[in-house]
Formats: C-alpha cells, sequence, structure tokens
C-alpha cells in the first residue's frame, strides 16, 4: 500500500479548513460572518497556493495507490484553479456586503468544496477518484448558484445546470462503465495498456459517452443550452467560479483521460471533434452578436473559446497539451477579470450587467474603464495582450499538424467575436452617461486590476507561461511512459 | 450472463431514462430519468465486475449511488425552492432567462 | 465483439436523443414532448371515485427534510460495509480512516441539528 497523503495537502488543508467552518459558522454572529470567512477562506486559499507550488516537481507523483498522480501539469492547473478560487472570495466579499444572503457561512465553505473538487479532479488518474470529484465541484457548484435569497434568476440557472449537468455525469459514468467492462480496470495506465490490444470500435464507444459527458460539463455546442442561462442567472462571483476553476479542471481531466487511453485511434474520432469545434466556435461567436446582458454574451463567447481549445485535440498529444495549457492560464485571468468587472458594474443591480449601463463609463473611472479594455481586447485576441498568444500557439499547433482548414475557422471566429468584443468597449467611451454612481469595494477592485495586470504582463513576456507551459507538457509525457 | 445480455439490460434502461429526461415536463419526472440513466451505468459496472472477477466495478457502485444519493437532495432542494416562488414545477415554465 | 456492432447503432441512437436534452425548453424537444394535460391528472387519487372536497391539509415540510436529512446518512454508511469487510486487512489506518469519516458525517450531523432539521414542531 503506498498511500503518500502529504501529495494531497493543500486538497486535506481545504476540505479541514471547510469542515471547521461549518462548525465555526454555527456559533459566530451574523454581522462578523462575511469579514471572518472571507479571511479564513483567503489565507486558506492562499496556503493551499504554496503547498502546492512547493509540491509541483517535473516527477509525477503517486498517491492512494495511482489513484491519484500529480505531475507538474496538475500543478499549474491547481495553481490556476486555487488562483481563481481567491479571487472569487474576493470578489464575492464585497458581492455579499450588498447582497442579502441569510447563509454567508455557507457560501464560503461550498465555495472551498468547489476548489477542492477541481483541483481533485485535474490530479484524479482513476475512473471513480475522477467521476467523484467532478461530482463535488458541479454539486457545489449547484449549491452556490442557488444560495442567495429572493434571486430567482439564480436558482433557475441551476435547475437547468443541474439537470444538464448531471445527465451528463450519467452518461460519463456509462462510458466508464463501458471502459470497465472492455479493459477490467479502473485505472488509466492500465486501461491505456489494455486499450491498445482492443478494437477500435467498442473503444469508440466508451470514447463517445465520455466525451459527451465532459462536452456536457465544458459546454461544447450540442450540449451548450445550459451555458447562457447559468451564466446569466447565477450570482457574478459564481459565474466566475464555474468559467475559470470547474472549467480549467474539467479540461485537464479530459486531456489526462483522453490522451493516454484514446489517442492511438485518432483517426476514429478526430472528424467528430472536429466538427464539435467548428460549430461550438461559429455558433457561439454568432449568437453572441445580438446580446445586451454583457453575462449572456461572454457565456456565448466562453462557447466560443471552448470550441477553440476542443479544436486543438486534433493536433498531436505533445501539442495539444502544451497549447492547451497556455490557453487555459491566458483564459483563466480573462475570465476572472471579465466577471470581476461586471460584479463591480452590477453594484446597483441586475441593470449593471446591460450593455447600455455601461455608457460614460470612462469619465466615472477611468482605470477601470482601460481595464476592461484591455480585458476584452485580450479574449478577441488582439496582438500585444495574452489572449492573442494564447490563439497564436493554437493557431501554430493545427497548421503545424495539417490542419489549416481548423486554423483558419479558429481566425474567422475570431474576427467575428471581434465585434461583439469591441461592442462593450464603444458604450464604455461613449459621452453621455447615466448618472448612476458605484463604489468598487477594495477586493473585487483588487481583483480585477490585478487579473487585468496580469493579462497585460503576460502579454508582454509570454515566454513566461511558455516556458511554464512546457514544464507541464514534460512532466506530462513522463507520465505517459 | 454475457456481455451482450448486459448490455441489453443497462442500455434498455439507459433509453428509458434518457426519454424519459426528454419527453417529460415535470422536474420531478426529470429526477427519474436520470437516477435510472446512473442505475444503467451501476448495472453495467456490477455485471462487468462478476465477469471481471475484482472488485473495482463493485467499488465505483458505492461511490455512484452516494453522489446520486447527493444529487438528488440537491436537486430537490433546488425544486423546492424554485417551487417557492413559481408555484410550478413544469420545465415549460421556468423561462425567465431567454434571449 | 461482433455483438457490440449492433450495439453501437443502439447506442447511437441514444446519443443523439441525448443532444436534444439541453434544450430543455427551447423548440427542438416540442416534438417529443408527452403534454396531455387534463384536470384529472393534476386530482390526487382516490381509488377511482371522485374526490369529495380538497385537500387543504398538506404535509409538515419538516417530513421532507427529515427524508433528505436519512437518505444521506443512510447512503453514507454504505461505505462502512467494505471497510467492515476488510477490517483486518486495513489494520489501524483503517480504523482512523473510519473515524475521520464518521467525524465528517458528524459535522453535517450537527449542522443539520443546530439548523433545527430534526425540530418537530
Amino acid at each position: 500500500m503506498e498511500l503518500n497523503v502529504g501529495l494531497l495537502s493543500p486538497e486535506i488543508l481545504l476540505t479541514g479548513i471547510a469542515v471547521f467552518m461549518i462548525l465555526l459558522d454555527l456559533i459566530t454572529p451574523k454581522r462578523f460572518k462575511n469579514k471572518l470567512f472571507s479571511v479564513i477562506s483567503s489565507v486558506a486559499v492562499g496556503v493551499a497556493i504554496i503547498l502546492t507550488l512547493s509540491k509541483i516537481s517535473p516527477i509525477p507523483q503517486k498517491a492512494f495507490n495511482g489513484f491519484i498522480t500529480k505531475e507538474a501539469f496538475t500543478g499549474i492547473i491547481d495553481i490556476l484553479v486555487l488562483f481563481s478560487g481567491l479571487f472569487t472570495v474576493l470578489v464575492s466579499h464585497d458581492f455579499i456586503e450588498r447582497k442579502k444572503i441569510s447563509y454567508i457561512g455557507e457560501f464560503y465553505y461550498t465555495l472551498l468544496f468547489v476548489l477542492v473538487g477541481a483541483m481533485l479532479l485535474a490530479g484524479s488518474s482513476e475512473l471513480s477518484t475522477l467521476f467523484v470529484s467532478l461530482e463535488v465541484a458541479s454539486i457545489s457548484t449547484y449549491i452556490l448558484m442557488s444560495l442567495f435569497k429572493g434571486d430567482y434568476r439564480g436558482k433557475e440557472g441551476a435547475l437547468k445546470y443541474f439537470i444538464t449537468g448531471s445527465v451528463g455525469a450519467a452518461l460519463l459514468v456509462y462510458g466508464m462503465a463501458v471502459l470497465y467492462g472492455l479493459t477490467g480496470t479502473t485505472l488509466y495506465g492500465e486501461i491505456a495498456q489494455a486499450a491498445e490490444k482492443l478494437s477500435p470500435l467498442p473503444l469508440l464507444l466508451a470514447a463517445g459517452l465520455i466525451a459527451a459527458g465532459f462536452l456536457f460539463k465544458t459546454g461544447a455546442v450540442p450540449f451548450h443550452g445550459w451555458m447562457p442561462d447559468a451564466y446569466e442567472g447565477a450570482p457574478t462571483p459564481v459565474t466566475l467560479l464555474m468559467g475559470s476553476a470547474v472549467k480549467v479542471a474539467a479540461f485537464a481531466a479530459f486531456i489526462k483521460l483522453f490522451i493516454p487511453i484514446f489517442y492511438h485511434f485518432q483517426a476514429e474520432w478526430e472528424k467528430a471533434l472536429g466538427v464539435i469545434a467548428v460549430i461550438s466556435m461559429f455558433s457561439g461567436a454568432l449568437l453572441a452578436l445580438n446580446q445586451r446582458n454583457v453575462k449572456r454574451m461572454l457565456a456565448y463567447s466562453a462557447i466560443s473559446h471552448t470550441g477553440i481549445i476542443i479544436a486543438t485535440f486534433l493536433s498531436s498529444p505533445a501539442l495539444t497539451v502544451f497549447s492547451v495549457v497556455f490557453y487555459l492560464f491566458a483564459y483563466t485571468f480573462m475570465t476572472v477579470a471579465a466577471f470581476g468587472l461586471i460584479t463591480i458594474l452590477s453594484a446597483n443591480g441586475i441593470k449593471g450587467e446591460e450593455i447600455e449601463s455601461w455608457k460614460g463609463l470612462y469619465s466615472k473611472n477611468p482605470l477601470l474603464s482601460l481595464s476592461a479594455v484591455a480585458i476584452f481586447m485580450s479574449l478577441a485576441g488582439i496582438p500585444p495582450l495574452v489572449g492573442f498568444w494564447g490563439k497564436f500557439y493554437i493557431l501554430l499547433a493545427l497548421v503545424k499538424s495539417g490542419e489549416v482548414l481548423l486554423a483558419v475557422s479558429v481566425l474567422i471566429a475570431s474576427l467575428i467575436s471581434l465585434y461583439f468584443y469591441l461592442k462593450p468597449v464603444v458604450y464604455i467611451f461613449m459621452k453621455e452617461g447615466t448618472g448612476e454612481k458605484f463604489i468598487p469595494g477594495a477586493g473585487e477592485y483588487v481583483a480585477t486590476i490585478v487579473s487585468t495586470a496580469a493579462i497585460v504582463i503576460f502579454g508582454l513576456l509570454p515566454e513566461v507561461i511558455a516556458q511554464i507551459s512546457i514544464m507541464g507538457l514534460s512532466s506530462f509525457l513522463r507520465s505517459l511512459t | 450472463m454475457t456481455p451482450f445480455s448486459l448490455f441489453l439490460l443497462s442500455g434498455l434502461l439507459l433509453a428509458i431514462g434518457l426519454f424519459g429526461i426528454v419527453a417529460r415536463r415535470n422536474v420531478i419526472s426529470l429526477f427519474f430519468g436520470l437516477e435510472l440513466i446512473l442505475n444503467s451505468a451501476n448495472v453495467l459496472l456490477v455485471g462487468f465486475s462478476k465477469l471481471h472477477g475484482n472488485y473495482y466495478g463493485e467499488l465505483f457502485v458505492f461511490f455512484v449511488l452516494a453522489v446520486a444519493a447527493a444529487e438528488a437532495a440537491v436537486g430537490l432542494a433546488i425544486v423546492v425552492a424554485i417551487y417557492r416562488m413559481k408555484r410550478s414545477i413544469n420545465t415549460e415554465d421556468f423561462r425567465t432567462l431567454r434571449w | 465483439m461482433e455483438s457490440y456492432l449492433t450495439l453501437l447503432v443502439f447506442f447511437l441512437i441514444a446519443l443523439t436523443v441525448a443532444l436534444l436534452v439541453p434544450n430543455i425548453n427551447l423548440i427542438t424537444n416540442k416534438f417529443l414532448k408527452i403534454d396531455k394535460a387534463n384536470r384529472e391528472k393534476f386530482e390526487p387519487y382516490e381509488c377511482g371515485i371522485p374526490k369529495i372536497n380538497p385537500i387543504k391539509g398538506s404535509y409538515f415540510a419538516i417530513f421532507y427534510v427529515v427524508a433528505l436529512v436519512f437518505l444521506l446518512f443512510d447512503l453514507e454508511t454504505v461505505f462502512l460495509f467494505p471497510w467492515a469487510v476488510s477490517f483486518r486487512k486495513l489494520g489501524m489506518l483503517g480504523i482512523a480512516e473510519a473515524f475521520l469519516f464518521i467525524t465528517i458525517l458528524l459535522v453535517g450531523f450537527l449542522y443539520a441539528i443546530a439548523k433545527g432539521a430534526l425540530k418537530w414542531d
């Protein structure tokens, strides 16, 4: 038996703190709750970041008899998840200050459970671990979405997310059951060995079901119905969390499961995945054109980004891992910054999400409007920003593996999306403003500005992320052999 | 017991569950469909566990069961919360969020 | 292995059905829905005879809460069975893990009590 519990110390720490917070929540008087719990959870997440950083090593390490494998790849994803968790805590402190909410403690420890689930999801190298951690992350997200009192939109979004998400999870379990039936084991390494001898057809069945489960979670096109509703309905900090942490971890788990097991018959499924990718990026971009609500627009743009990431899977495994890690790195900061900005602007209620209410923002708060410009231009992929480099490496990967058609469609989709990303920017610089003032809270202001600064700095120094991604890639390749 | 008969039973359950989810309007019926899909996977897992002679599958079933219970609890809680505000559990009435 | 071929077709059909799922209240599954709502359907069942008076009294909400709490704790104990079966092999580590598990469950139980989920009035 090889337990190696120390490898999981960040997750264990967060779980312990969360369980402790359940008890603390029962005895704390209500007026201290928001401050106390946001401090506790941000400190816990900060310590978890340090622990994760200290544990990153290029050599893959196993824990719990190989049920969890942590390479530098997983470490990078964990850091991204934890950073978006930290920013979520900062943003939600101010969000909760403004809203009526009777479940403050519950909000914070459920948030920590989402982070634990997402980190385990990125680390899992066994089917049942994958399923349980996926469900920990998503069930906690359903709870977070419906926690706010008197907020009907959040509950409706939560129900839609719940139904589609659990159908996706159920299909995923079915696919795992088929995979287990074919190979007789649930550990990735052993499955990969057994799968090489099998004929592709039954494996294709398992691959289809598992991919369907993951596509449900990441919101690719045939399974995207929940995305706009859930993104719009959820309280903005929760949208931030599910748009960054859960999605990033789901992509990491998809890579860890898919590349070792199903890559040797890539020719069989690449057409299907390519079609899904192209449809996702175009329908996401086209449907976003006409949205008035910025959150809904960002949901459609997230579908488009999902399509772009999925397109990368058609290149060779090494290029896929590299460019997806790079893109996820960029995407996390862009999502955090965008939804942090919306949280600040929607301080006056739902109205702040409408694009009309952004008019004349520049005269009210120049720093915030400049960062809004950086965020939206980065999402669109304008050169000196980090979003551009993400798209650049994906295009490079696609062209190098001969998928020119896909590369061209990524370009066209980005061009279309430029239109709806420019729209809020134009509104910001319009002269006549509606007179409503707002005072950004410290936490959300810091979160937005810091992640915008990250967008700009990493955009000027893409080598840094490239180095990190190469580290992730090499450790990932080492864990395969 | 052959893989074929296992697939037949579980596939049938899967199809019934999926049809229930697609066709029914009542949220509680949707939950029935969901449980059916999860249990179809459970049938497959237990059966294959027997065929392969190891316990991975049966252990997986425990986790699927526990997760299904947690999912049902959260789902029902959300439905109750919605019912209190909207007085309906018909999915066609949940259309506040639209483009 | 031949039998998988026919089954593949079966599952492809299932998957295409699944594609319609996300569009819960959009156009696609208008065709598939079973919605023959009539008055009888929404009435309580009373052994076939017409109901005498409308049901006013509803169940106490506490029943549902207790049922939910029971469902969760009942299913969590399922993990103690495999533990008990291989108790001898696991040794001290197994005992420690089981205690950790029960402690976390206990915290949940305390939460349920503190929030009044088990109060009967």
